[in-house]
């Protein structure tokens, strides 16, 4: 579900709220450089997350867990992105008001 | 990280097979002790001790539990769950979990 | 309490079932829904041609009772629902289809309804796909 996930970050920017996103398990791949889903008539992902900023949400994590599991270095993901250990990860979820997984 | 607000619980939700998919493994390693995981649909099968999940489960403090009409339609409750693993709870306590914790996560 | 759920998962599934089964809990216990929003495959409750055979349970149909009976909101993602063939009227005619599905007591609105639920319900329970 990355594409509805995206997309309901994008509404959420609307709200007001303060949103913080975490990329995890198999989402990390969502932040890897020079992605061309063209090939299979698809819009890249990572463009809309490069975007992301723009419309006020500046707090994107990913899973340092997730990247090293997946054999993923930093140099492969798209800069913006803070990563987060097990430990920042348990408080990130214990401090949110409410979670939507996609 | 922001502003430390006060840390309060979680209540956990996986629905899928621990034979499929890793999400029973990637929930408890990002729970918190005081935290609870409901096991729902084929998420239940890993209350099997024979599941190759069951020993993560037995060895948690998190508090563990499954919807009992869930485990039921699988056959499992002749199957030796054991009792002082899980927590069997119907339908009605699912709402008052969902109330009593903090939020709510879905995992798949 | 007020809860507020969002459905990603199609009718006929066990998700979709313990959905309801949630709801019927929620509002016997005195909580209050104000919202359901059907995203992703859940958005195929929608559909009024949705017939659930002999001892099945219709969806569909358990939804729009609890709508009458308690006013819950049936929401369905428009962009998930017209990509996925649940229609209304006003839908039908900007895309030029001769017919429409939209089941009575459901209606199609953005995402931000689920964010706005995430944000006003006491507590959001998410339905996976």
């Amino acid at each position: 579900m990355a594409k509805e996930g995206l997309d309901a970050i994008l509404a959420a920017s609307a709200y007001g709220q303060h949103i913080q996103v975490l990329f995890m398990d198999e989402g990390v791949f969502q932040l890897l450089r020079h992605q061309s889903p063209k090939s299979l008539s698809l819009k890249s992902p990572s463009n809309l997350i490069e975007t992301l900023p723009i419309y006020g949400i500046t707090d994107l994590y990913v899973c340092e867990d997730s990247l090293t599991k997946r054999a993923i270095n930093e140099e492969l993901i798209m800069p913006g992105t803070q990563c987060l250990s097990k430990e920042d990860i348990k408080h990130l979820i214990a401090t949110q008001d409410a979670i939507l997984n996609f | 990280m922001n502003e430390p607000k006060k840390e309060k619980q979680t209540l956990h939700i996986v629905s899928r097979s621990p034979y499929q998919y890793r999400d029973i493994e990637q929930c408890l390693d990002r729970a918190c002790d005081n935290d609870a995981i409901l096991l729902t649909g084929d998420a239940v099968f890993a209350l099997l001790p024979t599941s190759t999940i069951y020993h993560h489960l037995k060895n948690t403090s998190i508090f563990m539990c499954a919807l009992e009409p869930e485990v039921a339609a699988r056959g499992l409750l002749e199957q030796n769950v054991p009792e002082s693993t899980i927590n069997l709870i119907s339908d009605d306590d699912f709402v008052q979990l969902v109330c009593e914790y903090s939020r709510s996560f879905t995992w798949f | 309490m007020n809860i507020a759920l969002a459905i990603y998962s199609p009718p006929l599934s066990e998700t979709s079932l313990r959905a309801i089964r949630f709801a019927k809990a929620a509002l016997n216990n005195g909580h209050s829904i104000h919202r359901v929003f059907f995203y992703h495959e859940g958005v195929l409750h929608g559909s009024h041609l949705n017939t659930a055979l002999k001892g099945e349970i219709p969806a569909t149909d358990e939804w729009r009772n609890l709508q009458q009976s308690h006013g819950i909101e049936l929401i369905v993602c428009i962009a998930s629902a017209i990509k996925r063939g649940v229609i209304n009227e006003q839908e039908a005619n900007r895309y030029g289809k001769s017919t429409h599905n939209l089941a009575d007591g459901y209606e199609l609105s953005g995402l931000g309804q689920l964010l706005e639920s995430a944000v006003s319900a006491e507590r959001i329970v998410t339905f996976g796909p």
